[in-house]
């Protein structure tokens, strides 16, 4: 006959307890390393399109706190030849732009910047011939997005033709969405009351998302690609365009940025490509040592447009600006009374934008 | 910690060895390198003969018993050898054997009482430490790693091995070791002298030996004897265990994560045996009780199936057959998954052909494939590579009067399997490509001797002269002069049909000696050169299971280190306590970094992302090991660096501008407390405590934005430390629950108190401010419980 031994089923309880656990955990670390402060950032991108073209000088801050804008640089642009067509202006935090000028498809072209009688030279980049056709749409779901529990989320999906051709092409997209915003109307103010301007406020979507693809390793001429995510938020209780703007851009430019995202979505695991320092196109044409961040791109580019009402949303919106006739004036949100205060350092516009038209 | 092993040492030890010495004399003047011992073990009270008492020779189990009559025939070296004869309940007889002939010795076994039976443990001499003649030697056998808490409670020669001074790997879920601050690929691991290049399983939690086949390891991470070669660390050979020639038996197991079946016994009585072991994982139900999605999605299998099969022709010739077979599959959601399968097979013969010279032969076959995967949604795709080859040894032993001299060859033919990148299915737009691989030969003749002047003094002398050739067919990529090796630099290639592409070859000589000043006491140093022709070439953070292994090329130099070490050794109360203070320095030439952003894989110019360079290490150990007692264990201290400079005369690809930096695995302290309670019975409580110090990673220096990208900029590499490393583990070895059955439980706990030690960092953004913070994964973030349930038969 078999005889058990005597058993603590408590010992079992607790050790079953043990197996529930989670296995892994991420935890936020204290520490700072020594920070590097004062290191020269420039980022232009020159393109195609009847649009601003803009340069970037800033340099890093310490701490790894936000970069400091460098306004009192000088901004050329160059053509093929070394010569300076066109200067950039400044518009403060160390912005540049010109207007009229835009790059011209098989052209090479490069920036020189000179800041503190330093002289920072890109190399010259060539403007690639070829693009793809984009398809845009969009849906929404409860899916886990930024935590592993269920968020309402809207996706931009792209149906992306490649041309078929065997050339290299190489592709880049950014995404931006621009929404309408109503001030709330306070007919008690003035006579006639005057109807505040709306809001137009943009932003990129999921900028960290880095949309990249390589045409030249396969032979898919046409993939669907998630281009951007974004929460659902009471932004959806009026129409918001997501404007996709695709760049055709070259091997480095390609290369460069294949590199960013490594940096910029390192998970830190085993099998992730261990960080490093991401270097240019940039440089100081007498201190090759010195190191400049940054990179001078140039790309055809292509911008397709989709909208969503909120007759599209699936899930209940409130809205935080309902008028109500005897409330007081001062207790609406300050979102509902001003652009500024709604857009929280978005871009924002109380003009509509020329493309901002409905089908 | 001091305070405990105080403590512990108030513990009078009841059982105390007492050697008997006999000496066997040759008639004749002719002297042999074996010599055979036979004889009965008999139950002392009564006399009646006792079947399977195991046989210990120098301090491990000898791989025989008794036979049904108590009788046992073993073949032993020309020499002074130490003999237990041990069986569970019996009081254990220690004999010193001075063999110079061939003898009988018959033996009584006492019953044993219950404290003896607790109180005696250690089955390996414990004087070896002092008498040995060569510094920087660890040995264990099975029964010692058992006692030793591991992850899923498996007894595991790397678990144990990370344990003792001068050894520590990455972190959790790393395949590999880094000894004495040498890289995981510089560690030359063998089984039955064979070796085996993939060596883990579970990402590395797991090494491939499976613990109910395995007799003992042996680790040299000081001098290496010239009979090993290849590597430019260490060396580690892992011995497995012969089936049992007389009766059928085995066990099986049931785990919370692993199941396991081993079988033994002879397929001829008295002439051929084998002995079959098998474990399977079934972990994929702790996988589903994570609360991550992308962790239920994933899946974790593995495998490895060892079979040995022996055959006696004659008391001078005998066979041995050994195959291994480990496989693992690994997928994380579907965002990537690796797979990898080994193969490992080896026939060897041992002969004595005179009276003073024996020969051992080996021939084996190796294979290795491993497969990256991606199943995503757009492209999936599968990149394959490996590599077969094959391996022949010959070792001579010629025994003289004060000098044993070995000698013989080795040879090793490697060829790479090419690699290939393939469509995952008939959608994905991912081309089919192949690139070609390499092929070499690496060769090497060898001699050492050990002499024996005088009881105190020992020398050890040995010399390798290692060949390599690397083999057509093979591409060699010419680059423009002058400037940096990169693909944007390639003028030409130059496609090599046949013959020999390169050929490198070098002297390696090893020196070891042992002065020992006293019975309790000796000092000893060593100093060695090795060279290395296969390494492994990974730009991960640690060493994974399928780093790509590359033989030396054109461009890729081997690695030649120089190695030198000197210990002093000293036991106290009768070899109860044992003590050891050990120091080395290492460098390594040619040791291979990783460019940046390194793109390996279908790479037919693997060069261009590879730079090479000048590594360091030197360090450290201390180890107090208490032997016998009701509490036995072990604190081992090491401090330890490994350093890396590259050496390219173009500073653009240099990293770190061409400064010294930490490696990936340099911990300058590790702290390792092993205790182990005897309650007796055969239940024991076992503990385990690490510490080490955090390992390098390369930090964050700045932010910038491009874009709107918010980008950061990573400083120099390895500038970073994670935080230290504290882990506890416990076991408790207990008999099952059904008193009829010989059954045991293993019950264990890894990382007792739930710390959340990281194993590395990356950095995010918090909320909607743009700097980035560093944030820290923990690979196993809570107590990690396991329970095995074994039942033996045919005992």
């Amino acid at each position: 006959m078999i005889k058990i031994h005597n058993i603590s089923f408590r010992f079992l309880l607790v050790f079953l307890l043990y197996l529930l656990l989670p296995i892994s955990c991420i935890d936020k670390l204290d520490f700072v390393g020594d920070t590097q402060e004062g290191q020269l950032v420039i980022y232009g991108l020159f393109t195609d399109g009847d649009e601003r073209q803009a340069v970037n000088v800033s340099q890093t801050a310490a701490f790894g706190l936000s970069p400091r804008g460098v306004p009192n640089a000088q901004v050329f642009l160059l053509n093929s030849r070394g010569e300076r067509i066109s200067r950039y202006y400044s518009i403060g935090n160390g912005e540049y732009e010109i207007f009229g000028v835009k790059a011209v498809a098989g052209e090479s072209y490069a920036i020189e910047v000179i800041l503190d009688e330093n002289v920072y030279r890109s190399k010259f980049e060539k403007v690639p011939e070829l693009l793809a056709e984009d398809v845009l749409s969009f849906g929404f779901a409860n899916e886990p997005f930024r935590t592993e529990s269920l968020e309402s989320v809207f996706t931009v999906f792209s149906e992306t033709t490649l041309p078929a051709t065997r050339d290299p092409i190489y592709l880049r997209w950014m995404i931006e969405e621009t929404y309408f915003w109503p001030l709330v109307y306070l007919p008690g103010t003035g006579f006639p009351p005057p109807v505040p301007p709306p809001c137009f406020i943009s932003d990129i979507i999921e900028p960290n998302r880095l949309n990249l693809f390589n045409g030249s390793g396969t032979s898919t001429r046409k993939a669907n690609f998630v281009v951007g995510k974004r929460r659902v938020d009471n932004s959806f209780l009026y129409p918001l365009f997501v404007s996709v703007r695709q760049l055709s851009i070259n091997r480095e430019a390609y290369e460069y940025w294949e590199k960013i995202k490594i940096v910029i979505n390192n998970q830190g695991s085993l099998f992730d490509v261990p960080p490093a320092p991401v270097f240019g196109n940039i440089s100081n044409i007498e201190d090759q040592n010195e190191i400049v961040l940054g990179y001078f791109e140039v790309a055809k580019t292509k911008v397709t447009r989709i909208y969503t009402t909120r007759a599209d949303v699936p899930f209940y919106l409130v809205d935080p600006c309902q008028y109500f006739p005897n409330k007081p004036e001062d207790t609406y949100a300050s979102e509902c009374r001003s652009c500024d205060s709604r857009a929280q350092g978005r871009r924002w516009t109380n003009d509509a934008p020329d493309w901002w038209k409905f089908d | 910690m001091i305070l405990f092993f105080w403590i512990t040492s108030s513990h009078r030890s009841l059982g105390q060895t007492e050697f008997k010495e006999v000496s066997f004399e040759q008639k004749t003047q002719s002297k042999r390198a074996k010599y055979f011992l036979t004889g009965q073990v008999n139950q002392l009270e009564t006399g009646e003969p006792l079947s399977g008492v195991s046989i210990h020779i120098d301090g491990f189990f000898a791989g025989d018993n008794t036979d049904k009559n108590g009788q046992y025939a073993v073949s032993l070296d020309s020499g002074r050898h130490r003999i237990v004869f041990r069986q569970l309940g019996k009081k254990p007889s220690h004999y010193i054997a001075l063999m110079y002939g061939d003898g009988q010795l018959d033996v009584g076994l006492a019953n044993l009482d219950f404290e003896l039976e607790a109180f005696t443990v250690q089955a390996e001499e414990r004087d070896r430490n002092i008498r040995s003649p060569i510094t920087g030697v660890t040995k264990m056998n099975i029964n010692d790693i058992k006692l030793v808490p591991a992850f899923l409670g498996e007894p595991d020669v790397f678990n144990v091995l990370q344990s003792m001074p001068g050894v520590t790997s990455v972190g959790e879920g790393s395949a590999g070791m880094n000894i004495r601050g040498g890289q995981a690929d510089q560690n030359l691991i063998m089984m039955n002298e064979t070796i085996v290049l993939s060596n883990s399983h579970a990402l590395g939690f797991l090494s491939s030996f499976n613990g109910d086949a395995l007799q003992n390891f042996t680790l040299y991470k000081g001098t290496v004897p010239s009979y090993f070669g290849g590597r430019s660390s260490s060396a580690l050979n892992i011995e497995m265990r012969k089936g049992n020639k007389e009766k059928w038996k085995g066990s099986g197991s049931i785990g919370t994560a692993v199941s396991k079946l081993m079988i033994e016994g002879p397929i001829v009585p008295e002439k051929t045996s084998m002995i079959f072991a098998s474990r399977l994982s079934n972990a994929n139900w702790l996988l589903n009780q994570a609360n991550e999605v992308d962790v239920q999605n994933s899946k974790i299998n593995f495998h490895d199936i060892y079979l040995g099969v022996n055959h006696q022709f004659s008391e001078k010739n005998s066979l041995d057959f050994n195959l291994l077979n480990t496989g693992d599959y690994f997928r994380f959601s579907d965002q990537f998954g690796f797979e990898w399968n080994n193969l490992v097979g080896s026939l060897t013969s041992r002969n004595l052909l005179t009276d003073d010279l024996s020969l051992v032969g080996m021939v084996a076959y190796g294979s290795f494939n491993n497969g990256f995967f991606e199943p995503s949604p757009i492209d999936p795709s599968k990149i394959e590579n490996g590599l077969y080859y094959f391996q022949g040894k010959v070792t001579g032993l010629w025994t003289l009067e004060k000098v044993d001299v070995n000698f013989g060859a080795e040879a090793i033919q490697y060829q790479m399997r090419p690699e290939k990148q393939s469509p995952l299915s008939p959608e994905s737009g991912i081309p089919y490509q192949t690139v070609s691989k390499e092929r070499g030969m690496e060769y090497a003749p060898f001699v050492s001797a050990d002499w024996n002047p005088s009881e105190n003094f020992s020398l050890s002398g040995g010399l390798r002269y290692s060949n390599y050739v690397q083999q057509g067919p093979d591409s060699v990529f010419r680059y423009e002069e002058g400037l940096p090796i990169s693909r944007l630099t390639i003028v030409g290639v130059d496609f090599i049909e046949s013959g020999n592409v390169v050929r490198y070859n070098g002297f390696e000589p090893r020196l070891s000696f042992r002065w020992t000043f006293d019975a309790s006491s000796s000092i000893k140093g060593g100093y060695s050169v090795m060279n290395q022709y296969l390494q492994t070439i990974s730009n991960a953070t640690g060493p994974t299971p399928i780093d790509l292994w590359q033989l030396s090329t054109t461009y890729i130099l081997p690695q030649r280190s120089h190695n030198a070490s000197l210990g002093y050794f000293r036991n106290f109360q009768e070899d109860e306590w044992s003590t050891s203070f050990e120091g080395f320095y290492r460098t390594t030439a040619n040791q291979l970094e990783y460019r940046n952003f390194a793109d390996l894989f279908v790479n037919p110019h693997i060069e261009t992302e590879l730079i090479q360079g000048e590594g360091m290490a030197y360090g450290a150990e201390v180890l107090i090991q208490k032997n016998s007692g009701g509490i036995t264990g072990w604190l081992a201290y090491t401090y330890s660096r490994s350093l890396i400079r590259t050496t390219s005369e173009f500073p653009e690809i240099q990293v770190n501008q061409g400064n010294w930096f930490a490696t990936n695995f340099d911990k300058p302290h590790n702290i390792s407390l092993v205790t182990n309670f005897h309650i007796g019975r055969g239940r024991t409580f076992n503990t385990n405590v690490n510490f080490s110090s955090g390992r390098p990673v390369t930090g964050l220096s700045s932010n910038y934005v491009i874009g709107g990208i918010f980008v950061p900029n990573f400083g120099n590499r390895n500038e970073f430390r994670i935080p230290n490393y504290f882990r506890i583990d416990f076991s408790y070895l207990t008999n099952g629950f059904v008193r009829k059955w010989d059954d045991k439980i293993n019950f264990s706990v890894y990382n007792l108190t739930g710390r959340r030690n990281a194993y590395s960092v990356f950095f995010q953004r918090e909320g909607r401010t743009p700097r980035l913070v560093p944030y820290q994964i923990s690979i196993l973030g809570s107590a990690f419980p396991s329970f095995t349930y074994t039942v033996a038969f045919g005992k």
